[in-house]
C-alpha cells in the first residue's frame, strides 16, 4: 500500500544469520570420518620412558566399531575388552572410583551432522574459518602424561616390573648400537646414536632412582618363576 | 549502431544462460583404500546367529624321545592340543541418500545412477575403517610418541613379527598400512639412507587396489587417511602384519530378497543390497544401501602397531 506520507527507517534489523551458523565439528564438508568411542587398555609391555616424566604406561584402545573385534550391533565393547584382557591387557574402567577427576573419560564433542566425535579428555578443537579442525595436540600430551603418570600412583595400572624395564632397555640398547654401527657411512645417524645414548643413560638413572625397591623386590622374586631343574646332560 | 546480438543481452534475455553444466564429471578428492585386499576372507554361514567363532587349529610339535627301549618315560603322555578362535560378529551398516523428484526431472550429470554408484563405492572405506579401528589394539607396538617414522621403525617392525614367527616370503610379504603423513616420513627416511635400500613403488608393479603404495623389502605398503590418531592426537597408528593377522566376512544380503520387494532392489552386489524408498507425498526418493560386515584379528602376534608422530 503506498502512502504519501515520508517515512525514515532508521533502524535496521540486526540479521544474526547472516551466512550460517556453525554447531559442532565440521565432518560433512570435507568428508572426514569423526573417531569413534573407546575405551584404554594397556598391556604389561607397554612402557615407555618419556624425559622428566619417568616410566609411563602407553595407552591403547578398544574401539567401539559395530562388527570390529566383537563389538556387537549395538556397540557393547565387553567382548573385545575380554578378548584384550586374555592378551594380558588391563582394562582402564571409565568409571573405576580411583580415577578420580579422570571418571568418565571417554568424552565428545558434537558434530555438524549430528553425530559424535569421541576424544581423550585433553583434546580441544580449533575450527577455523574454512573447516579445518586444528587439535590441541602438544597440551594434551603433556595433560596425558598427568592421566598416565594417575594411573600408576593409583593402583589402576599395576607398575612396570623389572624385566620389562630390561625389554625396554635392551629395545633401545639394539637401536643404539645398530644406528653406530652404520654411522660410518651415514654421518647424521651419530646424532641420533648420540641422543639415544644420553635417553638410556636416562632411563638407567631414572629406573634405579624411582623403582631401587622394585628393582630387588623383583629380583628376589624368583618364587614367581617356574624352578629350574638340574639336567644330567650325559644320563638323559 | 545498435541492435547487436550479445550475450549479455541474451542472457538477461533468455537466449543465453549464466552457466551450464558440464557432461564431464570429475570426482571429489577422497581417498578410496579399500583394504578387503589384506584380510583373510571368510564366507558367512547364516546358521541361526549373528556370530561365527572361526577355529585356529594346534601348531604341530616335535616329537619327544623316549627315554629307552623299553620305556617312554614322558614321551608318551599326552600332549595338549592347543586350539585357538576368533570371533566375526557381524552388524549392519547402512548409508542413504534421497533425492527429490525435481532433482530427477531436472537431469544433469548427477543422477540416481551416479547416486547409487556413490553408495556402493562406501563398501570399501567402510571395511578400510572397521579395519583400521584394529590397530591400536594390538598388543605388540613399534615406534615412539611425537618421533617421525623412519626406516629403522619399518625394520622394528619387521623383525618383531620375524622374531614371532610370521616369516615373509615371495608369495606372503608383510602388509604395512600406514597414514599419509607416516608414508611422508617413511619416504623421508628413506632419503637418507645408503646402499640399496629400494622402494618400488606401485606403477611399476601390477596394482592391487586403491590405496597400494608399493613395496620395498618383501612389505606391500599401503597407504590410508583412515589410521587413527592416538595418544591424544599427537601420533598415528599404522600396522605391519603378516598373511592371515586379520580376516573379515561379509553377510550376503542377497538373504534378504525375500524382504524388500523386487521392483525397490537397485543393486543387489551379494554383499550389499541399495534399495528405493519412495515417500510419493513428499516426492523424495530415498536410495539406501546396507550391509552387514565383520573384522577380527586372527592373531595377535601376526601384527605389530607402528606408532609415530602425526
Amino acid at each position: 500500500m503506498t502512502t504519501n506520507r515520508t517515512l525514515h527507517l532508521n533502524k535496521p534489523k540486526r540479521d544474526e544469520m547472516t551466512i550460517d551458523t556453525r554447531a559442532g565439528l565440521p565432518v560433512a564438508a570435507r568428508n572426514i570420518r569423526p573417531q569413534k568411542r573407546f575405551a584404554y587398555i594397556v598391556y604389561p609391555k607397554s612402557w615407555e620412558y618419556v624425559n622428566g616424566s619417568g616410566f609411563l604406561p602407553v595407552l591403547r584402545r578398544v574401539v567401539a566399531m559395530p562388527g570390529a573385534n566383537g563389538v556387537s550391533r549395538n556397540g557393547s565393547i565387553s567382548r573385545a575388552v575380554s578378548t584384550a584382557i586374555e592378551k594380558g591387557a588391563t582394562y582402564i574402567d571409565p568409571k573405576d572410583p580411583r580415577l578420580g577427576e579422570y571418571m568418565d573419560y571417554v568424552q565428545y564433542y558434537d558434530t555438524d551432522t549430528g553425530g559424535k566425535w569421541f576424544v581423550d579428555f585433553c583434546q580441544k578443537a580449533t575450527i577455523l574459518p574454512g573447516g579445518e579442525i586444528l587439535w590441541n595436540a602438544d597440551d594434551a600430551v603433556e595433560e596425558m602424561k598427568v592421566f598416565r603418570r594417575h594411573l600408576v600412583e593409583h593402583g589402576i595400572v599395576p607398575p612396570m616390573v623389572n624385566e620389562v624395564f630390561l625389554w625396554l632397555l635392551n629395545r633401545e640398547q639394539r637401536t643404539h648400537d645398530n644406528l653406530l654401527a652404520r654411522s660410518a657411512q651415514n654421518p647424521h645417524l651419530r646424532k641420533r646414536a648420540d641422543s639415544l645414548e644420553k635417553r638410556i643413560e636416562s632411563m638407567r638413572a631414572e629406573w634405579e632412582k624411582v623403582n631401587a625397591e622394585k628393582v630387588s623386590a623383583a629380583k628376589s622374586g624368583a618364587g614367581r618363576r617356574p624352578k629350574r631343574k638340574t639336567a644330567n646332560v650325559l644320563e638323559g | 549502431m545498435a541492435d547487436e546480438i550479445t550475450f549479455s543481452g541474451l542472457t538477461t534475455t533468455g537466449g543465453r544462460v549464466a552457466s551450464v553444466l558440464s557432461a564431464l564429471m570429475l570426482e571429489k578428492l577422497h581417498d578410496p583404500t579399500d583394504l578387503r585386499a589384506v584380510m583373510t576372507e571368510v564366507p558367512w554361514q547364516a546358521l541361526g546367529s549373528d556370530t561365527m567363532s572361526v577355529t585356529l587349529d594346534a601348531a604341530p610339535g616335535a616329537f619327544t624321545a623316549a627315554t629307552s627301549e623299553t620305556s617312554h618315560g614322558s614321551a608318551a603322555n599326552n600332549a595338549a592340543y592347543t586350539t585357538g578362535k576368533f570371533d566375526l560378529q557381524v552388524a549392519r551398516y547402512v548409508r542413504a541418500y534421497q533425492v527429490s523428484d525435481l532433482f530427477g526431472i531436472t537431469g544433469g550429470p548427477v543422477d540416481l545412477a551416479a547416486v547409487v554408484d556413490t553408495l556402493t563405492a562406501g563398501v570399501g572405506l567402510t571395511m578400510t575403517d572397521l579395519l583400521t579401528a584394529l590397530f591400536n589394539s594390538v598388543s605388540t607396538s613399534v615406534g615412539a610418541t611425537t618421533v617421525d617414522l623412519s626406516v629403522d621403525t619399518v625394520y622394528d617392525a619387521a623383525f618383531s613379527l620375524n622374531s614371532a614367527g610370521v616369516v615373509a616370503g615371495p608369495g606372503a610379504p608383510l602388509t604395512m598400512v600406514l597414514h599419509a603423513t607416516q608414508i611422508n616420513d617413511f619416504r623421508q627416511s628413506l632419503r637418507s639412507e645408503s646402499g640399496a635400500i629400494q622402494f618400488v613403488s606401485a606403477e611399476t608393479l601390477a596394482t592391487k587396489g586403491p590405496g597400494y603404495q608399493g613395496t620395498w623389502n618383501n612389505i606391500d605398503i599401503w597407504q590410508s587417511d583412515s589410521c587413527p590418531t592416538i595418544n591424544a592426537g599427537a601420533d598415528r597408528s599404522g600396522c605391519m602384519f603378516g598373511k592371515g593377522g586379520f580376516a573379515y566376512t561379509m553377510a550376503p544380503v542377497s538373504a534378504l530378497q525375500g524382504h524388500i520387494p523386487a521392483s525397490n532392489i537397485l543393486v543387489d552386489a551379494g554383499s550389499v543390497i541399495v534399495e528405493a524408498s519412495r515417500d510419493a507425498d513428499n516426492g523424495l526418493t530415498k536410495a539406501l544401501a546396507t550391509m552387514y560386515p565383520a573384522v577380527a584379528e586372527v592373531e595377535d602376534s601376526r601384527c605389530c602397531e607402528i606408532v609415530s608422530d602425526a
